[in-house]
């Protein structure tokens, strides 16, 4: 599967550029919308929280952290990695017109989804490191292994997108449900709010979930610039692979089927 | 003599069919113990050979396997049973368009294109030039391929990948779309790339005139599995006799809607209508009925008066119809006109303009008209209409039956355009 990414490197990569760039063409301003859009978010999500819902983020005040940070720095891997997930989970399907017509390897399709929500997560990232940077934060060292967890993080959207399209070929009520279900496990997740305000047993749990090391990775080289624990870093690695290789299988499995069904 | 460039062996492709997606769901629940599909074979056990420099035509009708075929070769489907082996790239020209982005230009499209066959990153900026020198779309190469023409989209689809040049191209129907010209120019490509000795082509076409003249051999496919194999000539040939044959015994929904049935023509052999070769009545075929008349049947008859299936190029033939009359008929006028197959009338004519005149007929008396035909049709495929109308007004039909009939001229090409009108030349140097 690696082989013929890489062999597909040119095509993944011109790929998600042109996504980007063309995601607002026609528009006057163009790609500042990329920039435009994450801006908003924030500005929402910063007001409702900080203003009508102040007592949740008293558990932060503690420690003296702006609010803005700490929420993009869970929301922005967040909306990548479901992004990655939606996009990889159509990626069969929407591209059926190559599919049909070239012996193109299906998982490049799944992968230049995920590159191109990678490159708009990249964007925002830089944007939250001059927010921050605004906010007084000193950058440190650890800001530079920050592109490690996203990519991680990525690397499981990756992994995930392609098991999910390669189902969704053959039961195509497989999108709109992960659509749903994401939406919902944003809410479950320490993302909007702090980890605080769960229950200990609750924390201890979302230690094992596939999304929380990622972005408690990212959070502790951020906010904390501090290494995470080393389960943090196993647990990171360990996701997008074990999850990678089961999706490699069922493809390898299912492959002969899904040209005869896009 | 070196390896084939092209092998194939107990090709086989089996879909399977469920009802709805729960049943597939079901089947897996059960590790595939509850058995909830339907087989159903697009092709079987189909073998193959091809070496470099040669061109493999492939004829059959609609659902015979030959996309399945071609798209198992061109990886596009991989096969459920057998195997193949290709020494080189394969590029194929499957359907319209191959795979562009309608947002892309043509030239954005043929980057993109190179990029997904894998090809190497300047590949095609090197191909580039070429490409749009034979596309020849003007500025229409940098427009997108949302206002293409199917024709435009097929002419920069060949033009790449003629320029590419892989080992094997896969050329399917798509080529019937472009117009005349540029198809010419697309064959002479192919019949370069099969000269050199470097490439092979492999075509699907309902055009069998193409596939006897450019292949070096053919497989007919029927049901999904290899009906006969080898000369072109021979396989168009038997294909296109099985088609006549099948069309006449075809079901109801093939055929046109008719008023009345006309007797069946094996109980009509004493009248002079052959017992059976007779040509099948086309699915083009625009049929007026009247109560006045009838058409027992239309055959083809070679210069020693036995009935044929096909015309041959350099051999004179009559086409001949036999017409029934159910009330009586002074003087009626019998005609008929042979049609090419993009509907350009290449004769019109009756016994009037010919200066012949018909007796008096009266109710059952049978007629049979013979048209002789002079060598002079061009290899391909053609329509006869005939009828029979009132003396006094050649207008009023009897009968009619417009492109009722196809059959086929076959051999050596001689010429260009709608019909010869030439023979061989004589060259003094050689007298």
């Amino acid at each position: 599967m690696t082989i013929s990414l890489y062999r597909y490197r040119g095509f993944i990569w011109h790929r998600a550029i042109t996504e980007i760039r063309n995601r607002y063409a026609g528009t006057g301003i163009g790609v500042l919308w990329n920039i435009l859009h994450p801006l908003a978010l924030i500005v929402t999500y910063s007001l409702v929280f900080s203003t009508i819902m102040s007592a949740r983020i008293d558990a932060m005040q503690g420690k003296k952290l702006p609010y803005v940070v700490y929420l993009c720095s869970g929301l922005f891997p967040w909306l990548a990695l479901s992004e990655s997930i939606i996009a990889g989970c159509n990626a069969f399907v929407a591209n059926a017109n190559y599919l049909r017509k070239l012996p193109v390897p299906e998982q490049v399709f799944v992968a230049s989804a995920a590159m191109s929500s990678t490159l708009t997560l990249l964007l925002n990232f830089t944007l939250l490191l001059c927010i921050a940077a605004a906010l007084n934060f000193t950058p440190t060292w650890y800001w530079l292994l920050l592109p490690l967890p996203l990519i991680a993080l990525q690397a499981l959207g990756f992994g995930v997108g392609l098991l999910l399209g390669t189902l969704n070929v053959f039961f195509r009520d497989i999108a709109q449900w992960t659509t749903v279900t994401l939406q919902i496990a944003m809410w479950t997740l320490p993302i909007v709010y702090a980890i605080k305000i769960l229950p200990p047993w609750v924390a201890r749990l979302l230690a094992w979930h596939p999304v929380m090391p990622g972005i408690e990775t990212v959070r502790a080289l951020l906010l904390y610039s501090r290494l995470p624990p080393a389960h943090d870093w196993v647990a990171m690695i360990a996701w997008p692979v074990g999850i990678g290789v089961i999706a490699d299988l069922v493809l390898r499995a299912l492959r002969a089927e899904i040209r005869d069904l896009v | 003599m070196s390896a084939p460039l092209v092998r194939a062996w107990g090709l086989g492709k089996r879909y399977k069919l469920y009802a709805n997606p729960y049943a597939r769901l079901l089947e897996w629940a059960s590790l595939g113990r509850a058995r909830r599909h339907s087989d159903f074979w697009a092709l079987r056990d189909v073998e193959l050979e091809l070496n470099r420099g040669e061109c493999l035509g492939i004829v059959g009708r609609n659902g015979a396997g030959k996309s399945t075929l071609l798209r198992l070769l061109s990886g596009t489907l991989r096969p459920t049973t057998g195997g193949f082996e290709i020494s080189g790239q394969v590029f194929s020209l499957l359907e319209l368009g191959t795979g562009f982005n309608a947002e892309l230009t043509g030239r954005a499209n043929v980057q993109q294109t190179a990029q997904l066959l894998g090809l190497p990153a300047d590949y095609a900026s090197q191909h580039m030039g070429q490409i749009e020198k034979f596309a020849d779309l003007g500025e229409f190469f940098d427009r997108p391929v949302r206002i293409y023409s199917s024709g435009m989209s097929v002419r920069l689809a060949f033009s790449m990948f003629a320029s590419f040049e892989p080992e094997v191209l896969i050329v399917d129907e798509a080529l019937a779309v472009g117009d005349a010209s540029f198809q010419r120019k697309c064959y002479r490509r192919m019949e370069e790339m099969i000269d050199s000795g470097e490439h092979s082509v492999i075509i699907a076409a309902h055009d069998t005139g193409a596939i006897t003249k450019f292949c070096d051999k053919a497989i007919w496919l029927d049901g999904g599995e290899v009906r006969l194999a080898g000369n072109p000539q021979e396989v168009v040939q038997a294909y296109l006799k099985e088609l006549l044959v099948s069309a006449a015994n075809g079901t109801p929904a093939e055929q046109p809607p008719r008023a009345f049935q006309p007797p069946a023509p094996a109980a009509q052999s004493g009248l002079g209508v052959p017992a059976e070769g007779l040509l099948a009545r086309s699915r083009a075929a625009v049929v007026y009925p009247s109560k006045d008349s009838e058409l027992l049947g239309v055959w083809l008859e070679d210069a020693a008066g036995r009935v044929v299936q096909t015309v041959a190029v350099d051999e004179p033939a009559s086409i001949c119809y036999a017409v029934r009359f159910t009330a009586p008929q002074e003087r009626p006028v019998f005609g008929t006109r042979i049609t090419n197959i993009r509907g350009d009338p290449l004769v019109g004519t009756n016994t009037q303009m010919q200066g012949v005149v018909a007796g008096s007929y009266g109710a059952g008396d049978v007629e049979v008209v013979r048209w002789p035909l002079s060598p002079g049709l061009g290899v391909g495929d053609y329509f006869i209409s005939c009828g029979c109308s009132l003396g006094d007004d050649v207008h009023h039909f009897l009968v009619r039956e417009v492109d009722a009939y196809q059959f086929s001229v076959l051999g050596t090409a001689r010429c260009s355009g709608v019909c010869n009108l030439l023979d061989a030349p004589r060259l003094s140097s050689r007298a």
